[in-house]
């Protein structure tokens, strides 16, 4: 397979300098955003506060949506997710062609397959923490996962019967971790290599029109990747961090106040 | 991209096959999520982000084709 990859060596490894780069301009971007949006924050919001505050929002709704009040302990990581995501995703829709490299050419960073893979391994390493944060060493029980249910109050020749004919969901709970940061990867990787390639094979196509509407779709797709991405995260962590003992306020009123909020932050971090 | 790329038919037609199924997939969560929210529209704030979820596993079989391209 041809590179359109700029490959320089690292400590004997390659490395992707165009990708680095997209990723440090998304980086740039992000941090410069937030300082702006951040500097004067006041109790009587100014419009970029109200905007700033509308982002942060909408991210508390993707993790109160299925973690209710327990999700503020991930939200920072899912929202950090979803809006680098985005960023980078947004990064490949500019004309880039336009910044001659020595090998290869810009494009979106998650168009290359290891900026997903390490953002999938992050996911991995955040349901671990959280689960077995909320949960401790029983963490390692959901791999155990239908057994203990359906053995609950049966005889022992019964008990031993679902064990013969169900170990090997035991099996299919281990290869779980494997396939959810795979999927997650190949998920946003696909999307957005395929968005690259749909706008240069529109682009021969025709000139004009034709590659504006496929960017309007991309446009769209980068969104919706982003969104599904951070959805995903965020359904992962809360299912794998979900103590079933006790969970007496996970579905409270959703405003709550920021002393509130910030209480709870700190009592889980 | 300029060094000539040859496929055989096997792996656009195994794209082909694979874009079936999702694309049924899809078709029936977004009928699901359609008519939810014509029978109540209140609904359609949470259940927009479950759609897209459920959207996002589905797609993945059709990506799972689209790899098949490079093996």
């Amino acid at each position: 397979m041809q590179s359109h990859f700029w490959e320089a060596p690292l400590f004997g490894m390659p490395v992707h300098v165009n990708t680095l780069i997209m990723v440090a301009v998304a980086l740039v971007i992000l941090l410069s955003l937030t300082k702006l949006l951040t500097a004067s924050l006041s109790i009587r919001p100014g419009r970029l506060q109200i905007f700033a505050e509308m982002l942060y929002d909408f991210c508390r709704s993707i993790t109160f949506s299925s973690a209710g009040k327990r999700g503020d302990a991930f939200l920072y990581y899912v929202g950090s997710v979803f809006f680098f995501v985005l960023t980078c995703n947004l990064l490949g829709q500019f004309p880039l062609k336009i910044f001659e490299l020595p090998h290869g050419e810009l494009m979106a960073p998650t168009g290359d397959i290891n900026v997903p893979a390490g953002l999938a391994l992050g996911t991995v390493v955040m349901y671990f923490f959280f689960g077995l944060k909320a949960k401790g060493l029983k963490y390692f029980k959901h791999y155990l996962s239908p057994l203990p249910d359906l053995m609950a109050g049966q005889s022992l020749p019964v008990k031993i019967t679902y064990a013969t004919f169900f170990w090997p969901f035991i099996l299919l709970n281990i290869a779980e971790d494997l396939t959810r940061p795979g999927s997650l990867m190949i998920r946003l990787f696909c999307n957005i290599f395929v968005g690259e390639i749909l706008t240069g094979v529109a682009h021969s196509a025709s000139h004009y029109l034709l590659p504006i509407a496929v960017m309007g779709i991309e446009l769209f797709v980068a969104v919706v990747q982003a969104y599904i991405f951070a959805m995903l995260t965020n359904i992962y962590i809360s299912l794998l961090s979900e103590d079933h003992d006790h969970h007496e306020d996970d579905h409270e009123a959703y405003h709550v106040s920021p002393a509130e909020a910030h209480a709870s932050s700190l009592a889980v971090a | 991209m300029e060094a000539a790329t040859t496929y055989t038919i096997g792996g656009p037609l195994a794209m082909a096959i694979a874009t079936i199924g999702p694309g049924i997939g899809i078709g029936l969560a977004a009928a699901a999520f359609f008519n939810a929210t014509a029978r109540q529209p209140e609904v359609r704030g949470p259940l927009q982000g479950v759609f897209f979820a459920a959207a996002g596993l589905i797609e993945l079989m059709a990506l799972l084709g689209f790899i098949t391209l490079f093996l």
